[in-house]
């Protein structure tokens, strides 16, 4: 019994160790911008049921520029483990390099179900409804970042031209001056004070 | 042309051996996209291939959009649409999208669907769209006991918001013997309501009024006649589908009537297309089916000829999807019309239509079937602002 344990022991010592290996051989390929190989050598340990080796799998395909697999690989990560922000934030690469925008709001809203004052999604999910020319949208997320960061510029910047194309000039007036606050010669805030005088 | 052909053919070989070998090789976004910009001006090849990745689960916007522009390349402008949508729905942002659909559905001459994606564009819809002008007679071959009917329309099609364009139209009959008048004067409105770019809910009301001065018993009758109707279609790629209901009181009959509407485009485009449009009739509990196959196809640059066929089974039943209302005490047996429209320049259309109708009169008690024809001549303009 106990040369069974020992050696289940050794075996799994061996693992985590061919593991560990393949890992930092991998990060050393992927500093020499030798994304191939860096995935190659932890195919050599693939375990499907591994969030980490998928997550990175995802990461390597990504920089190979194979889009559809770095997809499949971050789900795969995600559905291992469905709370991970992090395999989300992977996964936005490759849709947003496919264009599938709908897809990358999407995983945002996912996000923001997890993490609701994430501020990088709030900023992001805002971007997406102001292209969109859904701006009551853009501003509920946007709003949410100015309460946690009050003179964060990207936030009022992006937020006055919501109330802008919104029609209520008088918030898009307060948060363009606030945005003239942080940087007296901004452009943007001056071109829209301009639409309002 | 065969050099082309081996292009395509080598290619969808190299993808179909990849079919057989591992998941990590089997069909690589890489390759796709690099073989994409390879056929850069081989727009078959394009389709080809872009099909092949879609069918294996690969599918993304620029996919979408490179199959739509080689479809747009190659005049297949319906198809073209709906690669465009596809694409549309992975970046609703995406002003290519957007616009490669609004171009693709004014060639298709789909004035509604142009109008719903203009102001995403930035483009202001105009609020006055179309005018018509039309006029002619229905010639009986038996004008001893069946008159001659004189028509007149006139009609606007306006766009009140994005999604809402509405028609409002008004007709004039008159047919007089020595026996009786009638004069019959219609208000027609029409709702096109676009749900989604792909998408159209049509909804419609008549009022007809009917003046009839009977000269022999020296007395003057006013009847008042109504239909509604609501029709739903649905592009896909180069097939339209629709159904559509209708329901009405006509001459003091109570009827309503189902139907679909499937529209082919053979050529993906508006050069040659195939209609089929069953209707079950329901009028005094009595069930009839009625039929109507049409082509519609560009002879010339500007000139489009429409041939429709109708089995109307001895019915007077509500025309086009529930639209247009056949009001005459006469039923139709079958009718057959051609109408060729000529576009003299980019905002003016005129159209000239022949009909030959197969009629029927009932009369008297016990009933008589009195059987008659009815050549119809209509010559129409239309101002596109």
């Amino acid at each position: 019994m106990v040369l069974i344990v020992s050696a289940m022991s050794f075996n799994m010592n061996a693992q985590n160790t061919s593991l560990i290996n393949a890992f930092n051989n991998s990060y050393a390929l992927e500093k020499k911008g030798d994304f191939s190989n860096a995935r190659k050598e932890l195919q050599t340990v693939y375990n499907e049921k591994s969030y980490e080796i998928n997550l990175r799998m995802g990461w390597l395909l990504y920089n190979e520029g194979e889009m559809i697999n770095s997809v499949k690989s971050y789900e795969k990560a995600i559905a291992l483990m469905p709370y991970a922000i992090e395999a989300k934030l992977g996964l936005v690469y490759p849709l947003s390099s496919l264009g599938n925008w709908e897809a990358v709001l999407e995983t945002y809203l996912k996000i923001l179900k997890t993490d609701p004052n994430n501020t990088l999604i709030n900023y992001r999910t805002g971007l997406i409804y102001y292209n969109r020319k859904e701006y009551a949208k853009a501003n509920t997320y946007l709003q949410k970042n100015i309460n946690l960061y009050p003179f964060n510029y990207d936030n009022l910047i992006l937020s006055a031209w919501s109330y802008l194309n919104l029609g209520q000039q008088t918030e898009a007036k307060v948060l363009f001056e606030k945005c003239l606050l942080f940087n007296a010669e901004d452009e943007s805030a001056k071109a829209g004070l301009k639409l309002i005088k | 042309m065969f050099k082309q052909l081996i292009k395509i053919l080598f290619l969808l070989f190299c993808f179909l051996i990849e079919k057989e070998a591992s998941a990590q090789t089997q069909f690589t976004f890489k390759r796709l996209n690099d073989s994409l910009s390879v056929l850069d001006s081989n727009n078959k090849a394009i389709i080809a291939l872009g099909k092949l990745a879609i069918s294996k689960q690969v599918d993304y916007f620029y996919l979408r959009m490179k199959i739509g522009e080689a479809y747009f390349k190659l005049g297949k402008t319906q198809q073209a649409f709906y690669q465009f949508h596809k694409a549309y729905l992975f970046d609703p942002s995406s002003q290519y999208a957007i616009n490669g659909m609004r171009y693709c559905a004014m060639l298709n001459g789909q004035n509604s669907v142009s109008n719903y994606l203009k102001p995403r564009l930035g483009i202001p819809n105009k609020p006055i769209q179309k005018i018509y002008i039309e006029t002619g007679a229905k010639l009986s071959n038996r004008t001893d006991s069946i008159q001659n009917i004189y028509i007149a329309h006139a009609g606007i099609l306006l766009n009140l918001t994005r999604k809402l364009d509405t028609y409002q139209g008004y007709t004039y009959c008159s047919q007089k013997s020595s026996l009786y008048d009638v004069v019959q004067q219609q208000y027609m409105g029409l709702a096109n309501i676009q749900l989604n770019a792909n998408t159209q809910l049509k909804l419609g009301f008549s009022y007809i009024h009917a003046a009839v001065d009977n000269h022999l018993l020296n007395e003057s009758q006013s009847i008042n006649n109504f239909t509604e109707a609501m029709a739903i279609s649905k592009q896909i790629s180069n097939l339209t589908i629709g159904l559509n209901a209708a329901i009405g009181r006509l001459n003091k009959k109570e009827q309503w009537q189902l139907g679909a509407n499937l529209n082919y485009s053979v050529t993906g485009n508006d050069k040659l297309s195939i209609q089929f449009k069953p209707i079950l009739q329901n009028q005094n509990d009595e069930f009839k089916l009625i039929y109507n196959p049409a082509m519609i196809f560009k002879a010339f640059r500007n000139l489009w000829i429409i041939t429709n066929y109708t089995y109307a089974n001895t019915t007077n039943y509500i025309e086009q999807e529930g639209f247009i209302v056949n009001n005459n005490y006469d039923l139709t047996k079958d009718k057959f019309s051609v109408l060729f429209n000529y576009k003299t320049a980019k905002n003016k259309d005129v159209y000239l239509c022949y009909q030959f109708e197969n009629k029927q009169r009932q009369f008297g008690f016990p009933e008589i079937n009195q059987d008659y024809t009815f050549n119809t001549i209509i010559l129409g303009y239309t101002l596109k602002n």
